[in-house]
């Protein structure tokens, strides 16, 4: 098996994987939904993205919050699982 | 195979004459109570999908009226077969609703009114041709693993076992179950994730297998928090230590380290041992944060007491005072 925790995922990638566009993701980064992992170009993320970006919309799909409502609700599910 | 009813006017908790806008009220209250992303309680991802279920027929009056058709008499549980001339040549599948591919699909008495059965899981788009079926690739799936803090320091193999619903060749469902050996790189954290690449979903039509993603948890541990690569841990401190200074020995995940404790530090106090945390993607460790908690003897020999007693007599410090001299 590859080693897997050295991975980092491209834009376009993420993008493959959650089945979202790039340019609605570039807008989850603007809003502070997801963060790329540190350093500059190109932008890389972390694995748990994809399932951060899985959550994100879900919550937007199926209980119709914008992105102001996926935020709040994040900080909270992130709070509540002790992650900020 | 047996199907059974589903009272979907019951399932919403709406009468059978409800409004569209009743309808999708109720739903919005039930999505936001059951949804699995805010519920993790047992049985709430059940309700959800039988709620989402029921929306997606009776928020369409199409679809609410093939399923009114059936008439007012069935009982949710109760053993169903379509009536005899039902047509079976509308292709409702999921359109827009929940992800079911997260879900297991819908139940067999959905798509025994309105087919999608055979048809993988979560096909996107119910008008989309099946006739000529292009290569997909198979769904990403999410699962965790919980591995003690000891085994995210030090890197570790575990194994973990899979269990997934796949379609037969018979196009019944089935469970399967397979067994994955993966490592845990050492530095993982708390809600690290690993890709572990075609160990998702099966592909359809000589389509690639779909990605596994897996979410590190971390155990509980009885000394260490883990606040994302820091560890924290408390340290109990005489008074006196607390008060002159010390140098108290602090019990690390491996090993043990001197730690200075500056003269004057309070409960609460937090020292930094740098490079005592989990290792980073860059190599570099994070740092272990002690705080110190100042705990006084519960009983006192007579010349402890008589020693602190001298000291509440000629002390001029004034803990209530604001500024401590």
């Amino acid at each position: 098996m590859s080693r897997p925790g050295e991975e980092l995922l491209t834009l376009s990638e993420l993008a493959q994987l959650t089945a979202q566009t790039e340019r609605i993701l570039q807008r989850f980064v603007e809003d502070g939904l997801i963060e790329p992992a540190q350093g500059g170009e190109p932008v890389l993320f972390e694995c748990e993205v994809v399932l951060r970006v899985r959550r994100i919309a879900r919550l937007r799909r199926d209980l119709r919050l914008n992105l102001s409502g996926v935020g709040v609700v994040m900080e909270l599910l992130d709070r509540l699982e002790g992650r900020s | 195979m047996a199907v059974q009813f589903q009272d979907y006017y019951q399932t919403l908790g709406v009468e059978r004459s409800a409004s569209q806008k009743e309808i999708q009220s109720a739903y919005r209250k039930l999505a936001r109570k059951y949804h699995p992303d805010v519920n993790k309680e047992p049985g709430a991802e059940e309700r959800f999908k039988q709620v989402a279920e029921a929306y997606e027929v009776l928020k369409d009056p199409e679809k609410r009226k093939r399923y009114d058709a059936l008439g007012a008499n069935w009982k949710a549980g109760q053993e169903f077969t379509p009536p005899p001339g039902w047509e079976m040549h509308f292709d409702f599948g999921p359109q827009g609703g929940a992800e079911f591919e997260d879900l297991g699909g819908f139940s067999s008495f959905f798509e025994s009114l309105f087919g999608g059965g055979g048809a993988p899981f979560g096909a996107r788009g119910g008008f989309e041709t099946r006739r000529q079926p292009r290569p997909r690739r198979g769904q990403v799936q999410e699962t965790e693993i919980t591995v003690s803090l000891e085994e995210a320091w030090r890197g570790a193999g575990k194994e973990i076992a899979l269990e997934s619903v796949e379609l037969g060749p018979d196009g019944q469902p089935r469970r399967t179950r397979k067994e994955l050996s993966v490592r845990i790189p050492e530095g993982a954290t708390d809600g690290t994730t690993l890709r572990l690449a075609g160990q998702g979903g099966p592909g359809a039509a000589g389509g690639a297998a779909g990605d596994l993603f897996l979410r590190i948890r971390i155990a509980p541990h009885p000394r260490f928090r883990i606040a994302g690569h820091d560890l924290e841990t408390t340290v109990d401190v005489a008074p006196w230590e607390a008060a002159l200074g010390a140098t108290v020995d602090v019990p690390l995940l491996e090993g043990r380290a001197s730690v200075k404790i500056p003269p004057g530090s309070h409960s609460g106090t937090r020292l930094r041992l740098r490079g005592q945390g989990l290792k980073r993607r860059d190599g570099a460790r994070g740092d272990l944060l002690v705080e110190l908690r100042i705990v006084v003897p519960r009983t006192l020999s007579a010349r402890e007491r008589e020693l602190f007693e001298a000291l509440q007599r000629e002390s001029e410090f004034k803990p209530r005072d604001g500024g401590s001299p």
